[in-house]
C-alpha cells in the first residue's frame, strides 16, 4: 500500500482486518508517519463517536409490546383449536384418500368418454347443416366448460371465505393480543420502568450518599481461562430527613468484584446512563502491564433507583490479546445533586500477549444488560455492549483523572501488600498524584495521605 | 404441531431479543423511514413476530444481525411502497473523497466533533447507514455486510469514505 487513503487503514482504526493484515499493516504505518498521522485522526473521530453516539430510548406501545410476547401462546391456542375441530386420522386414512381420489377420477374419464362418443356423432350434422352457426355452436360448447370452471371454483369461495378468518385471528393476534388471556400476559419491562418513574417522580427529594471506593486486587486470572470479571451497580434511592419536593436521585453503590453467583434477573428496569468509556494505557508500575478505567456516568434522576435492582457491569477480556488479568479496584461516585451525573469506576490490570503496539486493538468488551443510554437527540447508542480499545498509548500521556486515579489504584496495591506491583512505591504513587495536579483540595489531601504512610514506613 | 420445546426456545429468545435490541431497532428503522417511530414500531413488532416463527437454533448464533437484516427489509418494503427510496449514488460516494489535512490535527477535537451527529445526516443513506450500524449498533463490518447485502469489501469502502467526508465537513464548519 502506498497511499493513506485506503479504506484498510479505517478498517484498521476500527479493528476489522484480521490478524494477518493487522500485522502487515502495523509495519506499514511503523514506516510511514503520514499513515500514522492519518491513522490517528481516524482514531479520534471513531473514538468520539463511539463514545458520545447520540440516542434516544424507544419503547414498543404496550399492545404491540404484549401481541409479540403473547405469540406463541395464541399460537398454541389456534393450534389446539384446529385440532379439536378435526377429528383423529388413522393410519389407513391417507390411503382411502388416494384411492378415493383414484376412483372419482377413473370415474369422471370414463363419464367424460361416454359423454364424449354420446355427443360427438350429431357434430358434423350441425357442420354440414349449418355451417355459419357453427361458430355460434361453439359458445354453447364452451359455455358449459366455463361453467364447469365455475363449477371447479365452487372451493374458491370457501377458501375466501376461510381467509378472512385466518386474516381476523393475525390480527387479533397482532392488533388487539389484550383480548387474549389477559391475566396470563407478563408484564412488560418497559411498563414496570414507566410505574417507576412515574411513582419516582412523586417522591420526595433526595439527600445522596458519600462516595465509596473498594480495592478489588487480587491475583492474575489467566485470560484464557476465566475471561470474564464484573461489578454490580445498585441504584440506590435515599431521601433526606426533610422531605421535599423534587425528583429522585440516584447513587451507586459497589458490591462483589467477581461474579459468583448474579441473579437472572428477567423484569429488571432500565438503569439509564449518560456515557460510558474504556480507557487504557500503560501500567506505571510495570511498563508491561496495562491498566484499563472503565467510567461509566449516570444521570441523577434514575427510575431504576428501587429496591433490589441489580445492574452487572462486566467486562470480558479477549484471551487473543491478553494473557491474564486482575480488578484493581471500584469507585461509586454519587451525584452531586438531582440534576447532577453520578459516576461508577472500576479498574483492571492485565498482561498483553506479545508486545503492546501503536496499533489500535480491541481487547475486550464490556456490557451492561438491562441499561439504556439517555436521550439525546436521534437514535440511540448500543447500551449492550463497549468495546475496549488499545491503543498503546503510555500512562505519562495519560489525562490527569487517570493518573490520579492510577496513583490510587497502586496505592491500594502498596497498603494490601499485592504480589506483581513491579517497582511501586511511594514515590511512584506521589509522582503519580502530583502529576495529576495534587496541589489542593481532595487530591492534596490524598498526596498527603501517602507522604504520610511513606514516613510511617520509614521510607 | 410445532415442538413445544421450540416454542419455548422462540419465547425466551424473543423476550431476549426484545431485552437487548428492542429500543435499537425502532431507532434503526426510524432513521430508515425518515423519523417516523410509529411505523418503526409497527415493523420492529413485525420483526420480533417473524422472530417466533424462525428457528431458534438457527437464529441464535447471529440473533442481532438477523433482527436488524429483518428490521432493515421491513422498513425498506415500506419506503418501496410509498416510493420514497433513494439508493446510494456512486459517483457522490466517490466524489467525497477528498485528500485534505486532517482537521483534527489543527484544531481542537473537542470543538470539531461536537457536531459530527448532526453532520453525519449530510452524508449518502449508505454511508450514514454503515456509520450509524457500526458506531450506535456497534455492529462489525460483517454484521454490517450480512444485514445490508453489501460486500464487506463496500462495507469498508462506505465506512471509509463516510467518516473522510464527515471530517471534512467538521473542517468547512470550523471554517
Amino acid at each position: 500500500m502506498n497511499t493513506t487513503d485506503h479504506p484498510d487503514l479505517t478498517a484498521y482504526a476500527l479493528g476489522e482486518l484480521d490478524t494477518e493484515h493487522a500485522e502487515a499493516m502495523t509495519r506499514w504505518i511503523a514506516e510511514t508517519p503520514e499513515a500514522k498521522a492519518e491513522l490517528e485522526s481516524v482514531n479520534d473521530l471513531s473514538t468520539y463517536l463511539q463514545s458520545t453516539a447520540p440516542l434516544a430510548v424507544y419503547s414498543l406501545h404496550s399492545h404491540q409490546r404484549e401481541a409479540v410476547l403473547n405469540g406463541p401462546q395464541r399460537v398454541r391456542q389456534l393450534v389446539a383449536a384446529a385440532q379439536q375441530k378435526q377429528p383423529k386420522k388413522s393410519a389407513i386414512m391417507p390411503l382411502l384418500h388416494i384411492v378415493s381420489r383414484l376412483a372419482a377420477a377413473a370415474v369422471l374419464v370414463f363419464a367424460g368418454y361416454i359423454a364424449g362418443t354420446h355427443f360427438a356423432a350429431p357434430k358434423p350434422e350441425i357442420t354440414h347443416a349449418l355451417p355459419k352457426p357453427k361458430a355460434e355452436a361453439t359458445p354453447p360448447t364452451s359455455a358449459p366448460s366455463a361453467a364447469a370452471v365455475k363449477a371447479v371454483e365452487v372451493p374458491a369461495p370457501v377458501i375466501v371465505a376461510a381467509s378472512p378468518e385466518t386474516k381476523a385471528q393475525t390480527a387479533l393476534t397482532i392488533s388487539k393480543p389484550q383480548a387474549v388471556e389477559p391475566k396470563a400476559t407478563p408484564k412488560p419491562a418497559v411498563m414496570a420502568v414507566a410505574k417507576v418513574a412515574e411513582s419516582a417522580t412523586k417522591q420526595p427529594g433526595v439527600k445522596l450518599a458519600a462516595p465509596i471506593n473498594r480495592l478489588l486486587t487480587s491475583a492474575f486470572v489467566n485470560a484464557s481461562r476465566d475471561s470474564h470479571a464484573e461489578v454490580v451497580l445498585r441504584p440506590v434511592e435515599t431521601r433526606p430527613a426533610a422531605a421535599s419536593t423534587g425528583p429522585v436521585a440516584a447513587a451507586l453503590v459497589k458490591e462483589s468484584p467477581k461474579s459468583s453467583a448474579m441473579p437472572v434477573k428477567t423484569k429488571t428496569a432500565e438503569l439509564l446512563i449518560h456515557s460510558w468509556k474504556a480507557e487504557v494505557a500503560s501500567c506505571p508500575w510495570d511498563e508491561s502491564h496495562r491498566l484499563v478505567r472503565l467510567v461509566v456516568q449516570i444521570p441523577g434522576e434514575q427510575p431504576a433507583a428501587a429496591p433490589g435492582q441489580e445492574y452487572a457491569l462486566s467486562i470480558s477480556f479477549d484471551a487473543n490479546y491478553v494473557r491474564s488479568f486482575r480488578a484493581l479496584g471500584e469507585r461509586s461516585v454519587p451525584a452531586s445533586a438531582a440534576d447532577a451525573p453520578a459516576f461508577h469506576i472500576a479498574w483492571y490490570e492485565f498482561i498483553p500477549n506479545g508486545q503492546a503496539s501503536d496499533a489500535a486493538r480491541v481487547i475486550g468488551h464490556v456490557t451492561l444488560p438491562n441499561a439504556r443510554f439517555t436521550t439525546a437527540t436521534t437514535a440511540p447508542f448500543d447500551a449492550s455492549s463497549l468495546q475496549v480499545v488499545d491503543r498503546g498509548a503510555g500512562w505519562a500521556s495519560a489525562r490527569d483523572d487517570f493518573l490520579f486515579e492510577s496513583a490510587i489504584m497502586g496505592f491500594g496495591l502498596l497498603l494490601k501488600g499485592e504480589k506483581d506491583s513491579g517497582v511501586l512505591d511511594h514515590a511512584l504513587v506521589l509522582d503519580l498524584a502530583l502529576r495529576a495536579g495534587a496541589e489542593d483540595g481532595e487530591r492534596a489531601k490524598f498526596a498527603k495521605l501517602v507522604k504520610d504512610a511513606q514516613k510511617a514506613a520509614g521510607l | 404441531m410445532p415442538d413445544p420445546r421450540t416454542q419455548i426456545d422462540s419465547a425466551a429468545l424473543v423476550r431476549e431479543a426484545m431485552g437487548l435490541y428492542e429500543s435499537q431497532l425502532i431507532a434503526y428503522a426510524a432513521n430508515i423511514l425518515s423519523g417516523d417511530t410509529d411505523r418503526a414500531r409497527d415493523v420492529v413488532q413485525d420483526t420480533f413476530l417473524r422472530l417466533f416463527q424462525a428457528e431458534p437454533d438457527r437464529v441464535r448464533e447471529n440473533l442481532k444481525a438477523w433482527l436488524y437484516t429483518v428490521c432493515r427489509n421491513r422498513a425498506l418494503d415500506i419506503l418501496r411502497k410509498d416510493h420514497r427510496l433513494e439508493l446510494g449514488d456512486d459517483e457522490k460516494i466517490l466524489s467525497f473523497t477528498d485528500h485534505r489535512p486532517d482537521p483534527s490535527n489543527a484544531t481542537d477535537t473537542s470543538e470539531l466533533y461536537d457536531r459530527a451527529w448532526q453532520l453525519l445526516e449530510q452524508l449518502s443513506l449508505n454511508q450514514r447507514e454503515v456509520i450509524r450500524l457500526k458506531f450506535q449498533h456497534d455492529c462489525s463490518y460483517k454484521d454490517i455486510a450480512r444485514i445490508t447485502g453489501l460486500s464487506i469489501g463496500n462495507v469498508g469502502f462506505l465506512m471509509h469514505v463516510g467518516l473522510k467526508k464527515l471530517r471534512a465537513l467538521l473542517t468547512e464548519q470550523l471554517s
